[in-house]
């Protein structure tokens, strides 16, 4: 159990903690690998990395994706990090990294000065239109790429949890080989 | 890559310029697509091919032989699999 927990935590740790090493690693570099790929592809320097990743139940913004999301473990959790501090009110943290988007129209500029079509609110917060404008069809790549690595991170959590799930050729191919390899 | 894959944009009817020139020159909508492949958003899937496959069978065998092995099969599997999605996909969009 504690296995499990721990590869949901962080991808490979699970299988690193049961001394499966090569399994640790594959994990840990196809999931990681994934998962950064997909952040970098949804944001850039301007309205800050990690945009596709983000928390929300909000009216009209119920970001479903998170749900895939938050299989990744650690690395998924800021987005709660910073739901939970726009919820309250103050300002996101790492230029606005996993942080939700703003609803509002968009008609100020980074720094809060209105100006029409500036893409961000009062406050400064990148809106939603923005992201979508901006970043067009990478910001879908970027949600499906790290989607698909919360999925494959909860394979992972299952495979640290129950052991492989052997085809039963394979078992006795596998279970031979290791009978010869005890006998040697 | 994302700088690569901005270069190419399929002609739509955002583009009725594009549209009339590619009409002019007679340029057949199957080399398009072909000529798409080369550069294009689908090869944003070779990676996830790549993931998925290895992940999957990581789940299925303890011994990295096997999971190579099992990896190469189940990858090959997807591609094919996408590739006859786009050849129905293709049929009905000569029909439409």
């Amino acid at each position: 159990m504690l296995a499990a927990f721990l590869a949901w935590l962080v991808p490979g740790v699970g299988h690193l903690y049961q001394g499966r090493l090569g399994k640790a690693g594959l994990c840990f570099v196809c999931i990681m690998s994934t998962f950064l790929y997909g952040l970098y592809l949804g944001g850039n320097k301007q309205l800050g990395w990690g945009r596709v990743v983000y928390a929300s139940w909000r009216e009209g913004d119920k970001r479903l994706p998170y749900l895939c999301q938050i299989g990744m473990g650690l690395p998924a959790l800021p987005a709660l990090v910073q739901a939970n501090r726009v919820r309250k009110g103050n300002p996101p943290l790492w230029n606005g990294f996993m942080a939700p988007p703003s609803q509002a129209r968009g008609d100020f500029d980074r720094s809060g000065q209105p100006i029409s079509h500036g893409g961000f609110d009062e406050s400064g917060r990148v809106t939603i239109n923005k992201l979508h404008y901006d970043m067009n069809r990478f910001f879908e790549l970027g949600t499906v790429y790290t989607m698909i690595a919360g999925l494959l991170n909860i394979l992972a959590v299952y495979d640290a949890w129950g052991g492989p799930v052997f085809i039963e050729s394979g078992r006795k191919d596998e279970e031979e080989e290791e009978k010869a390899e005890d006998e040697e | 890559m994302k700088a690569a894959a901005c270069r190419f944009e399929a002609p739509n009817s955002q583009h009725p310029t594009l549209n009339s020139q590619l009409s002019t020159l007679n340029i057949p909508m199957d080399n398009l697509l072909l000529a798409a492949v080369g550069n294009s958003d689908m090869w944003y899937a070779l990676p996830l091919v790549i993931a998925v496959s290895l992940v999957y069978s990581a789940t299925r065998h303890e011994r990295m032989g096997p999971i190579l092995g099992h990896a190469l099969r189940i990858g090959v599997w997807i591609v094919g699999f996408m590739a006859m999605v786009f050849v129905v996909l293709l049929l009905i969009s000569w029909w439409l």
